[in-house]
């Protein structure tokens, strides 16, 4: 073949290439959407929602791109997502009243309905297991103050530190996942491993065993039926409380607690997590202002906890603030009495036993010194008036008022000191 | 001359095509494809396990597009819809849901039968079961993907599965497995593993690595994990628990070069702070011994598995395995 034959014949083979490869226009395959269409509608009639869904977006995808098919596409998700969400809270709901077995159905039924919704498969992945606790990190947190807290034991620092420090660290408002640890001494366990399982002869010898026969022993089908009760209640139980707890749900949780301390008053999760409880509520408690509550659910709470001493000092901080707050509408309230029956100076002299910025105590107190003085003014006067007229015992007393109004008023002071002078002279002439 | 022109230019066009759209070119039995779907012509020839082969990337994936398409088989010229993403996604739908058969075994003998030994003419009794009804043997990577919800499975999978890493695994159930196209995975521990007497070769390991089996992890020493022993520190027990779990699944990987991924838990006990040493140590799945299926939302730590005894006839046998699918 010559040069020119070769270019020919690979602009002919690109040619043939291109024509495969190209982008084939749109294409409608009317019939093929209109049969997925009716599969599709076929699929929402048995309340297969999701893969109806499916269906239609075929149909779409063949071609079928009219208004309402998008209309019938964007219904049918709506609908998808309402009803698994509302599935997946009746789920939740369920876990959180103890009924797993319904919750699980529920959330499995959230999930046929949406496959996709994360939240579902995370609960019943890693919540209905009950293997794990969160604990959110606060300022100023270390690893041997979180191990203390969750698990009562600051040997689990390590655990902390292996988990979570040399990543994000312990940073404030980090969520750790932690696992539940209740480790029970293996009864059946030395140092040797046990005789049922094979060994190595190069690395460990041991005499020639009948494995098979100590795997059954050790391992047949009723321990397999004990590891099918994992995770035991006890896990689900405290699960589910630091749940609850998590969502504030303090009474809830304590009840779940309990059942665990009712069958072993030192389980040491439980008995954390009743801390936390009591904790959690004497500070709703301190946040409402209840501080007798407060003081007495501090009470259930065990002396060393974390956290404690803080609370106890808040609270008693707060009890002493809604007491003086108490005493300060208590004077409040007599000094607006006072001036309401016009007796201004008592009234002020009580107000001015408050913090001038508590609540209009500045202003009710310029009002009545105003009031006082308008007052003071007119029975002085007055006074004037009756003395003009020779009526001294009246000029007197309205004198007297006068002071009574603007005790510093120096006429009226003058004024009643000649007034009471000249009606003993009178007297006595 | 002329071939090699003619193959320079196609594969020169491919790649070309191929890196400019980021997809493998579209060729001729494909009419339109996108993200979610792709309509094909099927030519002459074509199965419904090459076109999930060629378009899915697994033949799997066939009973997906049989499902789809309303379809038991291919006819040639007749359109079949692609669904390029597992419908339902882990086989979820509103009465059921698929769950997925591990099935495990230990130790293989030509003659001797206990209930932790079984007969070589037993577990062929039991593969041919599987052949002759339908089941589908499929790798714990295509499990954890069908778990993780990035492909769907067929109706009837099951994973095989060995323990410990006895030499029977090599010598009796390798031969069986590769009759049958069987994929299985062998979880070993490392103290077990040597080649003397019952136990397999490094070497051995290696051999199956490459062909039939995938080895997997199932410790150090073979001690329970959620345990602590006798007189043994918080510390040490955790100590231990890396040694165990870590130290000894590295190992395996670096002496058969390649990246383990899966713990079989021993004696099937775990607790929260082995699967918190998984997790952050990049494991994708670790499996107990609780007997049933397990379907695609489980916590991929607590995966099921059926211990398989060697006194079980065909009918205890089949009771292990999923049925189409089960009700939620």
């Amino acid at each position: 073949m010559n040069g020119h034959a070769k270019k020919l014949f690979g602009l002919v083979l690109l040619l043939v290439l291109s024509a495969c490869v190209s982008t084939p226009p749109p294409q409608r395959h009317e019939q093929l959407a209109t049969e997925f269409n009716k599969r599709a509608f076929a699929l929402e009639q048995q309340g297969e929602l999701f893969q109806a869904l499916s269906h239609y977006r075929a149909a779409r995808f063949l071609g079928d791109d009219s208004a309402s098919q998008d209309l019938i596409i964007n219904d049918l998700q709506q609908r998808i997502s309402r009803q698994a969400e509302t599935q997946f809270q009746r789920g939740r709901s369920l876990f959180q009243q103890g009924k797993s077995k319904q919750a699980r159905t529920a959330l499995i039924k959230a999930l046929s309905i949406n496959p996709q919704h994360d939240q579902a498969i995370q609960f019943l992945r890693e919540r209905m297991v009950g293997l794990f606790t969160e604990y959110t990190v606060a300022e100023g947190d270390t690893a041997e103050q979180i191990a203390l807290l969750v698990y009562g034991d600051v040997a689990k620092t390590r655990v902390i530190q292996y988990l979570y420090e040399g990543e994000q660290g312990l940073q404030p408002g980090t969520i750790l996942h932690l696992p539940i640890i209740d480790l029970q001494p293996d009864a059946h366990s030395s140092s040797v491993t046990p005789k049922s399982v094979p060994q190595n002869k190069d690395t460990a010898p041991v005499p020639q065993l009948d494995a098979s026969q100590g795997m059954a022993d050790t391992f047949g089908e009723n321990e397999a039926a004990e590891v099918n009760q994992m995770p035991n209640r006890v896990a689900i139980d405290l699960m589910q409380a630091a749940e609850l707890l998590q969502e504030g749900q303090y009474q809830p949780a304590l009840q779940r607690i309990n059942q665990v301390l009712d069958a072993d008053s030192q389980q040491h999760e439980a008995m954390q997590l009743r801390n936390r409880a009591y904790m959690g509520m004497s500070a709703e408690h301190v946040q409402a202002q209840r501080y007798q509550q407060a003081l007495q659910t501090l009470e259930q709470v065990d002396k060393g906890f974390p956290g404690r001493q803080e609370l106890y000092r808040q609270n008693a901080d707060g009890l002493q603030r809604q007491q003086q707050e108490l005493e300060n509408e208590r004077l409040y309230q007599l000094g607006l009495e006072l001036i309401s029956q016009e007796d201004y100076q008592a009234g002020v002299d009580v107000l001015q036993q408050l913090d001038p910025e508590y609540r209009d105590v500045e202003a009710v107190i310029g009002s009545a010194q105003k009031s006082s003085k308008i007052l003071a003014d007119r029975y002085y006067k007055q006074g004037v008036n009756f003395f003009v007229k020779e009526q001294i015992k009246e000029a007197i007393h309205s004198w007297q008022k006068t002071l009574q109004y603007d005790p510093a008023n120096t006429d009226a002071q003058r004024n009643l000191q000649r007034a009471e002078q000249l009606l003993d002279r009178l007297r006595n002439y | 001359m002329l071939r090699s022109l003619y193959r320079s230019i196609c594969v020169t066009s491919l790649l070309i095509i191929t890196l400019q759209w980021g997809a493998l070119p579209v060729c001729a039995d494909v009419l339109t494809s996108g993200d979610e779907f792709r309509l094909v012509i099927p030519e002459p020839g074509d199965t419904l396990q090459g076109l999930a082969e060629q378009h899915l990337g697994s033949s799997l994936q066939a009973s997906a597009i049989a499902r789809f398409n309303q379809i038991d088989s291919i006819t040639p010229g007749r359109k079949i819809v692609i669904p390029m993403r597992p419908l339902p996604p882990g086989g979820i739908s509103s009465e059921t849901f698929q769950s997925v058969a591990v099935l495990s075994y230990h130790r293989l003998s030509r003659d001797k039968t206990t209930r932790m030994i079984m007969r070589a003419d037993d577990f062929r009794a039991q593969m041919q079961y599987l052949a002759d009804n339908g089941y589908q043997v499929i790798t714990l990577d295509q499990l954890l993907d069908f778990v993780e919800f990035k492909s769907p499975l067929p109706d009837k999978s099951v994973v095989i599965t060995f323990d410990d890493g006895w030499k029977s695994t090599y010598e009796i159930a390798y031969p069986i497995l590769r009759e049958y196209g069987y994929p299985a995975t062998l979880f070993v521990y490392t103290d077990f593993i040597g080649g003397a007497g019952s136990s397999l070769s490094w070497a051995q390991l290696q051999e199956l690595d490459e062909n039939q089996f995938d080895i997997q992890c199932q410790s150090k020493s073979h001690r329970n994990l959620a345990k602590l022993k006798n007189g043994e520190s918080f510390d040490d027990y955790f100590a231990d628990l890396i040694r165990e779990v870590v130290d000894a699944c590295t190992e395996i990987g670096h002496k058969l070069g390649k990246k383990v991924d899966y713990l079989a838990y021993p004696y099937g006990k775990f607790n929260a702070l082995v699967i918190s040493i998984m997790k952050k140590n990049g494991f994708r799945a670790g499996f107990t011994v609780k007997r049933g299926t397990t379907p695609s939302f489980v916590n991929q730590y607590l995966i099921n598995r059926s211990m398989i005894f060697g006194n079980y006839d065909l009918a205890r046998f089949a009771k292990n395995l999923p049925t189409s699918s089960a009700r939620p």
